[in-house]
């Protein structure tokens, strides 16, 4: 296994799927804005489990050290919370094109 | 301020000032919560308000981080990890016995935030951070906690040392005391602000 690969255990998964289906049951009864909250929140999971699991790289990390920090504006700063949200898509997406073409 | 002999009176304005500092807590630090602080966050829990004095609510305390693992695997509220959980649930036999109807009665909800609250004040007085989770699943957390049928699980708090100061929430009505009193207050007439 290489340093762009990472082993997911049945447990981490499970873990993960977990807090994706209880996401799901409490995204109906919670104010609709929250859903953005808990698919970051869910994202910076997912992170953190591939980055555990043996994943070598940084640059995932320092994305989801900044969604850790951002995704709680929602409390404090709505507006530069959700100035946060296509700024981040964003930044992925080019790190998916990047990766696509080889230059990851 | 005066008081009557049998109930001398507690430093109003330290406990204002509590109030006005607290924060919730979204990181722990891994330093356990002493059995003596936890035994008094939980009295404190103990000793709320109950609509009637009905008391139909249970405390469970879980300090396995095995068992805070798996709950926080249904609870998506649960951003951090701390040291301890205190999980508020109805008793539904105790409800019974009371003839409560829990699916009418909306003073049940208020008497969890009433134990919830004091729990929170106690801990803020111990310099423990705390955070209240209502974002769960309530099937989810039965099942990792193998609830019995009668606890219904409706609010999670989670307790710990605080890994680093909160910042404020500015969300709502922030800052001054005199500008929340006049965002939240009216006198005589709704709507009126506190003068």
């Amino acid at each position: 296994m290489s340093g762009t690969e990472a082993r997911l255990e049945r447990r981490a998964a499970y873990r993960l799927l977990a807090h994706l289906l209880a996401s799901a049951e409490i995204c109906a009864v919670e104010p609709g804005y929250y859903g953005t909250f808990r698919l970051l929140d869910a994202a910076s999971r997912l992170a953190g489990t591939l980055l555990e699991a043996g994943l070598d790289d940084p640059w995932l990390g320092r994305l989801r050290e900044e969604i850790d920090e951002k995704k709680e504006l929602l409390m404090s700063d709505r507006e530069a919370y959700f100035a946060f949200l296509p700024e981040i898509a964003r930044r992925m997406a080019e790190r998916l094109r990047e990766d696509a073409e080889g230059r990851g | 301020m005066s008081g009557s002999p049998a109930r001398p009176p507690v430093e109003a304005g330290a406990l204002l000032q509590l109030l006005r500092r607290r924060r919730v807590c979204r990181r722990f630090s891994d330093h356990p919560v002493g059995e003596r602080e936890l035994r008094m966050v939980l009295e404190a829990g103990c000793w709320a308000s109950s609509a009637s004095n009905n008391r139909i609510h249970r405390l469970l305390l879980v300090r396995d981080r095995r068992r805070i693992d798996l709950v926080r695997a249904v609870s998506p509220g649960m951003l951090g990890l701390p040291a301890a959980l205190v999980v508020i649930c109805t008793d539904l036999d105790a409800a019974a016995r009371a003839q409560v109807r829990v699916d009418r009665d909306t003073t049940t909800w208020i008497d969890v935030g009433t134990v919830a609250m004091n729990m929170m004040v106690e801990a803020e007085a111990l310099g423990l951070g705390t955070c209240p989770t209502t974002s769960f699943s309530r099937g989810g957390v039965r099942a990792v906690l193998e609830l019995p049928p009668p606890a219904v699980p409706e609010f999670i708090l989670q307790v710990g040392w605080p890994a680093g100061s909160e910042p404020p929430a500015e969300a709502g009505a922030p800052g001054p005391v005199g500008r929340r009193l006049r965002a939240f207050v009216s006198a005589e007439r709704y709507g009126t602000p506190l003068a």
